[in-house]
């Protein structure tokens, strides 16, 4: 029981990273809807501007500075940043493409190439050396009920889950948040009554993009070594949990993020069981990749997106 | 026996229900009108008719075979063709090979002769190129067998469609409002168009239609839906003085 | 008359540039790895082509057939004339590879186009963007599924080629796998070149143009995607058998990744969407061009999608959009034979006149 609960804590850590990417994906593609292939890269970026703040802050105020500063802060910096990243990706590659008019495939091109891009402007100017991602939080073990609970996923856990119920009510309540779900709803009508499309898609930028550096920087503090492909296979995958809780749906792409940490983490656990030995760890991959492949050729909108008919 | 037979055809999204109980016979040889408001199911028809959508219930029988649950591109090759509300060619096409693709499901020779251009493949697409230039010539369409389909005027797209859905050799032809944003005079042409192929190719048509010019000067006989449901059927003066389609189209006050 | 030997007449030349002088050593290797990565490239863009350009889907995972290709045709030659620690000593003497490995190719083609109903079979019911992904996921589920494959290599990859290649040259000291690979890649010309251009397989553009307008003028959309998927996937694993037995005799499916796969994309929407000569163009530029900024090292990654980038916002139907060299220089017609029976008239004036059928 305890080995379960303890499975499950995990599975909830990494459905975390994968639905806080996954936020930026289906946001984008809702507004957009482009498949912005670049995402995953962006929350490498975040990552790294994140160990870039930390490093900073401690060698520098280190001493005078409280810790929790230091860790608000940095992430604070990093989302940031990542936002002015993520905007200036959007405002130099992607608006000229649309403001010409240009077919959505030349966008969704484009986007690839910025990711390879951001990777390959990373290994050449930082090298392949392999960071390591500053400790700013000092770990603490509780052990309750034989589960082995650190502050720290605690903190990943719980901080996610607050963002998200943010974001919830951001698109909910808030005039911007509507105004997005209004244009994944009608896009043609919408820039008719009004609304600045342009300013509405910056902000989608805005806050998929920090989310993504969010989740970079708890990525760093949980696994602390960073390089600089670390964004593809994670972005792959959350793009995975995107799209099998239906791109364009926020609360789909949380549920999705969560299902595919819950599948990973159980592929890996279900290996430790006699006559499971042959499922090692290498198979969680393409236990992932399987499984968006059969739900997408059995569901082909997703788990919660709508098919939208074609009219004849 | 009628060539066509539809018999409690029913259709829902989701639950909306589109169209209800519908049945009609088609005899060879016939003109036929389907009208109704905007949003009454005509079109579902024409698609549940086309495989494109499967009917929740009821029986399509064609020349004797029940084709519910066919595929479209089996329907059609049965001998059922149409054209689009909204012009649907292959506007980067040329209108030659707008013609050529839609006899697709009439070419013989296998993937093999297409890989490797035998003198089988030579001889069959002559044939069809042959066969493509003598039906636009009878649709006074050759001029512009080589024009990309998206330059024609509207007018002539919707000709090319026609002659596109005459390409697949169908006994009965679905024309989905084919004067949609003509001019008279264009409608007038249409009139002759619709009249000369039916009498060409041994055609059984039948339209859906807002212009009542052209749809009570052409149609033997005519159905009116509403809300999915058939409400009149009869001869265009019948229908002209049916007081339920009269209501259906101008509203409860007149009623 | 030249038109009607023009076929035996490039492939004459291209003999005569490309094999003999490596046969005679006037090319040396380095020359000889270049022409091999064009051919090879060749192929990968213009069977790419067929879907991302004829068929207009985003087919993303090329480098996964490519792969299944690899791998299928490497194993096969290897247990048969190299041996392999884990797959048991040579069958056969190498000498017999010259007829084998022709036939290894071709399996692993058929190999490779199997592995494309991963990706037909979903397109009945996804296109565009789900359909990216599932062409991902099969590249990532590839290449996934080799490394797990303790018995060839996994991860570490799979050697042996280089035994067989020595063997077909104990026989006779030519080029064998680099004349393989421009057979491949002028193969890979004639089957895509004819088959979009028969009504057949011109359904393909219909699709893109389309699909439901396709499907109810009696094209049957799911068997032209059938046989599109398994033609363009069998010819990049046709590629990629030839690739396994280039220089160096190995591979590892760390080659085989989305960055294989872009670079296929790249050359196709470099050289036209729909262009087969755009294709073969782009595929020559993009090799050199990847030779030529080797002395950037890492930085020629940025430079590569930066291009890409500036053609997408400058000219974004690539080198030739969907016009074929032939279109552009209507001289060049009098060299081929037409593909097609309906070019406009002043090409072919004979085939278009046609006798009125008497009533």
């Amino acid at each position: 029981m305890s080995i379960f609960l303890q499975h499950f804590v995990n599975a909830l850590q990494w459905g975390s990273f994968y639905a806080l990417i996954a936020l930026g994906y289906t946001m984008v593609y809702g507004v957009l809807l482009l498949i912005n292939f670049a995402h995953g890269d962006i929350f490498m970026v975040g990552a790294y501007l994140g160990f870039f703040i930390g490093t900073y802050l401690l060698t520098t105020f280190g001493s005078t500075m409280p810790s929790w500063l230091v860790l608000t802060l940095t992430l604070l910096l990093s989302m940031l940043l990542t936002a002015g990243v993520g905007v200036t990706i959007e405002r130099v590659a992607y608006r000229p493409l649309r403001e010409r008019g240009a077919d959505r495939l030349y966008v969704v091109i484009t986007a690839l190439m910025v990711g390879l891009l951001l990777e390959y402007l990373n290994l050449g100017f930082l090298g392949a050396r392999r960071r390591q991602y500053p400790t700013l939080l000092e770990t603490q073990v509780y052990s309750i009920y034989g589960v082995n609970v650190s502050n720290l996923k605690i903190g990943i856990i719980g901080l996610s889950f607050l963002v998200m119920i943010g974001l919830e009510l951001i698109v909910r309540k808030t005039k911007i948040g509507m105004a997005m779900r209004a244009i994944s709803y009608d896009r043609e009508a919408v820039p008719l009554m009004g609304v600045p499309v342009n300013r509405i898609i910056v902000a989608t930028f805005i806050i998929g993009s920090s989310l993504a550096a969010l989740a970079g920087n708890m990525f760093g503090a949980a696994y602390p070594i960073l390089t600089y492909n670390m964004g593809i296979l994670i972005g792959w995958k959350a793009f995975i949990a995107a799209v099998v809780g239906g791109i364009g749906e926020i609360r789909g792409a949380m549920a999705g993020g969560y299902l595919l940490g819950f599948i990973e983490i159980f592929v890996v656990a279900m290996g430790g069981l006699p006559g499971f030995g042959w499922l090692s760890s290498t198979y969680r991959d393409l236990v992932a990749f399987t499984i968006l492949l059969i739900i997408l050729t059995l569901r082909p909108t997703g788990l919660f997106g709508v098919a939208r008919r074609q009219k004849v | 026996m009628p060539l066509c037979q539809i018999r409690g055809l029913t259709h829902y999204f989701g639950g909306l229900r589109a169209v209800y109980d519908f049945n009609l016979d088609l005899e060879e040889g016939e003109l036929i009108g389907l009208i109704g408001p905007n949003g009454a199911g005509k079109t579902t028809v024409f698609n549940l008719v086309c495989g494109v959508y499967r009917p929740t219930e009821g029986e399509i029988r064609f020349n004797g075979t029940d084709i519910v649950g066919l595929r479209p591109h089996q329907i059609t090759a049965l001998g059922i063709a149409r054209t689009f509300q909204n012009i649907r060619l292959w506007g980067q096409r040329t209108v030659l090979d707008n013609i050529r693709i839609a006899q697709y499901a009439r070419v013989r020779y296998g993937l093999l002769d297409a890989f490797f251009h035998t003198p089988r493949y030579w001889a069959e697409e002559k044939e069809i190129l042959h066969r493509s230039l003598e039906l636009l010539d009878l649709l006074d369409l050759k001029a512009y067998a080589y024009e990309q389909a998206q330059n024609l005027p509207y007018g002539l797209q919707r000709r090319v469609e026609i002659a596109r859905a005459l390409a697949t050799q169908p006994r009965l032809l679905l024309l989905d409002e084919p004067a949609a944003g003509m001019n008279p005079a264009e409608i007038e042409d249409l009139l002759d168009l619709i009249h000369w192929i039916r009498d060409q190719f041994h055609l059984t048509i039948w339209v859906i239609e807002h212009q009542m010019r052209l749809i009570m000067s052409i149609c033997e006989r005519i159905k009116v839906l509403d809300f999915g449901e058939t409400i009149a059927e009869g001869t265009p003066a019948e229908i002209q003085a049916n007081p339920r389609v009269i209501q259906a189209y101008l509203g409860e006050e007149v009623a | 008359m030249l038109r009607k030997h023009s076929r035996a007449l490039i492939i004459a030349l291209l003999f005569l540039i490309v094999v003999i002088p490596s046969w005679g050593g006037i090319y040396d290797d380095y020359i000889q790895l270049i022409l091999f990565y064009i051919g090879i490239n060749v192929i990968m863009a213009t069977s790419l082509n067929l879907i991302n350009g004829y068929m207009g889907e985003f087919s993303c995972g090329h480098a996964g057939f490519m792969a299944v290709g690899a791998y299928v045709t490497s194993v096969i030659t290897v247990i048969l004339f190299a041996g392999h620690p884990n797959l048991g000593p040579a069958r056969l003497s190498p000498q017999w590879s010259v007829f084998v490995f022709p036939i290894a190719l071709v399996a692993g083609g058929i190999a490779a186009a199997v592995a494309g109903l991963l990706v037909a079979i979903p397109s009945f019911r996804t296109r565009g963007d789900y359909l990216a992904i599932i062409t991902l996921a099969v590249n990532y589920i590839v290449k996934s599924a080799i490394e797990n494959m303790e018995i060839i290599g996994g991860p570490r990859g799979f050697v042996g080629m280089g035994k067989v290649v020595n063997g077909m040259q104990q026989v006779l000291n030519i080029p064998w796998v680099l004349i393989w690979t421009f057979i491949g890649a002028l193969a890979t010309i004639f089957l895509i070149r004819n088959f979009v251009s028969s009504t057949r397989g011109k359904s393909v553009i219909a699709i893109r143009e389309d699909e439901i307008a396709a499907e109810l003028m009696s094209v049957d959309t799911r068997r032209t995607k059938v046989v599109a998927f398994m033609l363009s996937s069998g010819l990049a694993g046709i590629a990629g058998g030839l690739f396994a037995h280039g220089p160096g005799g190995y591979i590892n499916p760390g080659t085989f990744t989305i960055l294989k796969s872009t670079e296929a994309m790249v050359m196709v929407y470099m050289g036209g969407m729909g262009s087969i000569t755009g294709s073969i163009m782009s595929a020559i530029i993009f090799t050199i061009l990847l030779e030529l900024l080797r002395p950037l090292k890492v930085f020629k990654w940025v430079v590569i999608p930066l291009l890409l980038i500036l053609l997408m916002l400058f000219r974004p139907e690539g080198l030739m959009g969907n016009r074929e060299l032939t279109d552009i220089f209507p001289r060049l017609r009098a060299l081929f034979p037409p593909s097609d029976v309906g070019l406009p008239p002043q090409e072919s004036r004979e085939v278009l006149e046609y006798a009125p059928v008497s009533d």
